[in-house]
């Protein structure tokens, strides 16, 4: 008796939890209006053909020539089923059709409609209407490929630009690439004496790093010095990174004579960095009030290891006269190397001439130990073929190196204070 | 005299690798779409694709159709035509070792509808990646994807093997654990370092660390208890197409390290390209082929760097990194002095082949084979999977430079396996 108490109560549990977990199950709708015109007319041909069989007397509210926008229900088990069909006139004026009369209408009529085997759209793509950068924004989506074009990639075959860079596309997957200094460390063009280059592809770079110089128009500053290595950089749209090493062992003893300060030269041995990305809608249309022009906005968000080693260029006699040997004497820690980053990427919407008119990225390297800077770049492109650039950087608080005096008769402590400063690089960008 | 023999096995083994590999090489079969007439590309930008599988599955529940819905691991291609309007010619979605179900002409605007049909054919506005599958042929291209992607991803959700751990959190992307490095021709705990970074099918990226010195089998020569000492540092590699390139670098942790004087990696860069056949190999009876499946051949250079760090009192004392130093002939001591270079005897030509055996349901080969030379380190190494599940590898070191840091030969033992979430 117990046991038939017990399966009875299970037996209503289970029933009871089943109908109630359906009624939580989610039904969906599908909407959409039909594109299809000559499908359109004939089906409303029908439609009116069907109600005047139904009732001659009744008032024409619709017409063949309407638009018409499909609902169908979808149940629990995936099956669909017409809920509505709604004619829109010039008028704007959305007329449901008669329920009585599609239930009267040839079935394969009906069938055809619910199949949407026709040319069809989405509701909110035709309500958004518009032009080419709305297309993208009726699904509330955003591709940042426009701005990764614009600072990461590009979608010219030739183009020298805002870093200043060089991208000469051999075909639609691969470039050569140049690129001056390491922007994406925090140290572009002048602020790194590094020519970067090799093989640049939509989602990796493998470059060769080259000793370079580039113009800067703040003399006083101290940029990093550069040397032979290499540099690995990825970025997908979610996340990316870059991984790099130079070495001063790759260089001549005539080659340090180059350094800009060979008594005290600092360098980056070592980089890595990591960062989370996402792309967002910012702006206005140009034809609403608004400061910032419609376009795309990239944020960046991550942390770069970034080694400086210090040392000093002196010959076998430990005469620093400028040319000889580099010799390391201190290189940062871990916790010197280490940096919080946080970038922000901006580019206009591409135009109908397909070029973005403003570009504009700024970049905070935030220190673990103080040291940090921040880089601020900006591009206006005046049309298909040119554009002017320029970028500013600037570190706000010194790195101090402490190392033994490499003399062998002393054994005093010293220090050296490297302080980057301020750099100013005008740039002119070309596009082909 | 080792090395000459070496040499001269080196050489026959290539020749009659190159020699088979032309032999066997299938022809191909007529492309499937004319890449002069069409542009074809997989839709990456996650929304996208995410929108496409929404429509797929609209339209399957409102018509009795042959399509199925698309699967998390699929490819989803775009075709474009190259002439007129440009519009969208085909969708292909699948895998090649599933094969590709195709929604083209009329019915891809009746699937997508108008905007989105339009907007996934403008793919310059949109993450994508330019892809040559539909323009290849078909047959025998399982094995082909299959040395392809598990050489550097995986389309496995989790793998936890002695030489690397990957574990998938979608089809894009997912996080990696390695220990040594067999590109570099030190696997498992001959290189001194295990790597923890991210992966892409394209990209990977990490920290890179020492790790424990470890022999997974037995090691011989006057050095079986030298091995490289781990650092801290980074490393990244790409695979993109045809073009494999790493690189990393590290710095020695004197806290970290055992012993006073200490050879350790500093940096090293590896860059290969790849090129890929189908085999129809010797066929012994009706239904059975010997050596049938696919290879993959590599060739490229190595180039990585070991310093010499004299350790006291857990500082490095001296670290050096000149470049010309060659160990004498029959030196193993262990002792160096300031002023002694770093070595590049790590380097050289890089040249790799990979062979997948026939796959069994489509899944995974029953053999794997590899044949290596990186640097000084060749490399012969055996994978038997014993179902899709559980793969085991057998690895044979030989090392043709005498130094300190290295033992003549190696014979290692590993694991790996696959696990798929339901």
């Amino acid at each position: 008796m117990k046991n038939r108490n017990l399966i009875a109560l299970l037996t209503m549990l289970s029933f009871v939890s089943t109908m109630w977990a359906q009624s939580f199950q989610e039904t969906g709708k599908l909407e959409w209006v039909v594109k299809d015109r000559e499908f359109s007319r004939s089906f409303m041909e029908a439609y009116i053909d069907t109600l005047m069989t139904i009732d001659d007397m009744a008032e024409l509210e619709v017409q063949e020539t309407d638009e018409l926008r499909v609902i169908v229900g979808i149940d629990v088990e995936g099956n669909s089923s017409l809920e509505n069909i709604y004619a829109k006139g010039r008028s704007g004026v959305l007329n449901k059709l008669a329920k009585a009369v599609l239930d009267s209408m040839d079935a394969e009529m009906i069938d055809n409609i619910q199949s949407r085997r026709y040319n069809w759209d989405y509701l909110s793509a035709v309500d958004v209407g518009g032009g080419r950068g709305d297309v993208i924004n009726v699904f509330e989506e955003r591709s940042n490929k426009q701005v990764r074009d614009a600072f990461w990639w590009t979608h010219r075959r030739v183009d020298i630009s805002v870093f200043p860079r060089i991208f000469i596309r051999v075909n639609p997957n691969f470039a050569f690439a140049a690129e001056f200094g390491r922007q994406d460390l925090g140290f572009p063009a002048a602020a790194s004496r590094t020519l970067n280059m090799g093989l640049a592809t939509e989602v990796l770079k493998f470059y060769a790093t080259l000793p370079a110089s580039y113009l800067n128009l703040n003399s006083s500053s101290n940029p990093l010095e550069g040397t032979f290595g290499g540099v690995l950089k990825f970025d997908s749209p979610s996340f990316g990174g870059s991984i790099s090493f130079q070495d001063m062992n790759f260089l001549g003893t005539t080659d340090t004579s180059n350094f800009l300060s060979p008594k005290n030269a600092v360098y980056n041995p070592a980089s890595g960095q990591f960062y989370y990305s996402f792309t967002s809608r910012i702006g206005s249309p140009a034809d609403q009030p608004g400061f910032v022009p419609i376009g795309s906005l990239r944020l960046q968000i991550g942390f770069t290891f970034m080694q400086f080693a210090y040392g000093q260029v002196f010959n076998e006699s430990g005469i620093s006269d400028g040319t000889g040997a580099y010799h390391q004497l201190d290189k940062s820690g871990a916790l010197e190397s280490m940096f919080g980053l946080f970038r922000v990427e901006y580019a206009s919407d591409m135009n109908n001439r397909f070029f973005n008119k403003i570009k504009m990225a700024g970049q905070l390297n935030m220190g673990l130990d103080g040291f940090g800077g921040f880089d601020f770049t900006t591009s206006y492109t005046i049309t298909e073929w040119l554009g002017v650039n320029l970028n500013l950087t600037y570190f706000w608080k010194p790195m101090v190196f402490t190392y033994e005096d490499p003399d062998p008769t002393l054994t005093s402590v010293l220090e050296y204070e490297w302080k980057p400063g301020f750099f100013i690089v005008p740039s002119v960008a070309l596009y082909f | 005299m080792m090395n000459t023999n070496i040499r001269k096995a080196i050489l026959v083994t290539l020749g009659l690798i190159i020699s088979l590999s032309s032999v066997l090489a299938q022809p191909k079969a007529p492309p499937m779409l004319d890449p002069r007439r069409f542009d074809a590309w997989t839709v990456e930008y996650e929304p996208f694709r995410l929108l496409i599988e929404n429509a797929v599955e609209e339209y399957i529940t409102l018509n009795d159709t042959e399509l199925l819905p698309i699967a998390s691991t699929d490819n989803v291609i775009a075709v474009r035509s190259k002439s007129g309007q440009r519009q969208l010619y085909q969708i292909r979605y699948g895998t090649a070792s599933d094969g590709y179900i195709v929604i083209d002409n009329m019915e891809v605007r009746w699937v997508l509808g108008s905007t989105l049909a339009q907007t996934i054919s403008e793919k310059e506005t949109y993450y994508h990646l330019d892809t040559q599958e539909p323009y290849e042929t078909k047959t025998h291209r399982p094995e082909v994807e299959y040395l392809e992607v598990e050489t550097f991803w995986t389309h496995t959700d989790l793998q936890i093997g002695t030489d690397r751990l990957v574990y998938l959190f979608g089809k894009s992307g997912g996080l990696t654990v390695e220990w040594g490095s067999e590109l570099f021709g030190r696997p498992y705990g001959e290189a001194g370092f295990a790597r923890f970074g991210v992966i892409t099918p394209i990209f990977k990226l990490g920290l890179q660390v020492p790790s424990p010195s470890i022999a997974l089998g037995y090691r011989a020569g006057a050095e079986t208890d030298e091995y490289l000492t781990g650092g801290i540092g980074g490393f990244g590699a790409f695979k993109y197409k045809v073009l494999y390139g790493e690189l990393f670098f590290q710095s020695l942790e004197p806290a970290l390290a055992e012993g006073s004087f200490i050879h350790s990696y500093d940096l090293g860069g590896l860059m290969n390209l790849s090129f890929n056949t189908t085999l129809s190999g010797i066929k012994i009876s009706e239904k059975k082929s010997l050596f049938a499946g696919a290879m993959q051949i590599r060739l490229g250079a190595v180039i990585a760097r070991v310093d010499h760090s004299k350790i006291v009192n857990d500082r490095v004392l001296f670290q050096n990194l000149k470049r010309t130093y060659n160990v004498a002939t029959g030196d193993t001591t262990d002792e160096f002095k300031n002023g002694d270079a770093a070595s590049l005897e790590e380097s050289g030509l890089f040249f790799r082949v990979d062979y997948a055996s026939t796959l069994i349901g489509k899944r995974f080969p029953r053999h794997e084979a590899t044949f290596q030379v990186s640097g000084p380190s060749i490399m012969t190494k055996y994978v038997y999977n014993v179902s899709h599940t559980l793969g085991i590898p057998l690895t044979v070191l030989l090392y043709t430079k005498d130094n300190e840091w290295s033992p003549s030969a190696a014979i290692l033992v590993g694991f790996k396996l696959r696990l798929d979430q339901n």
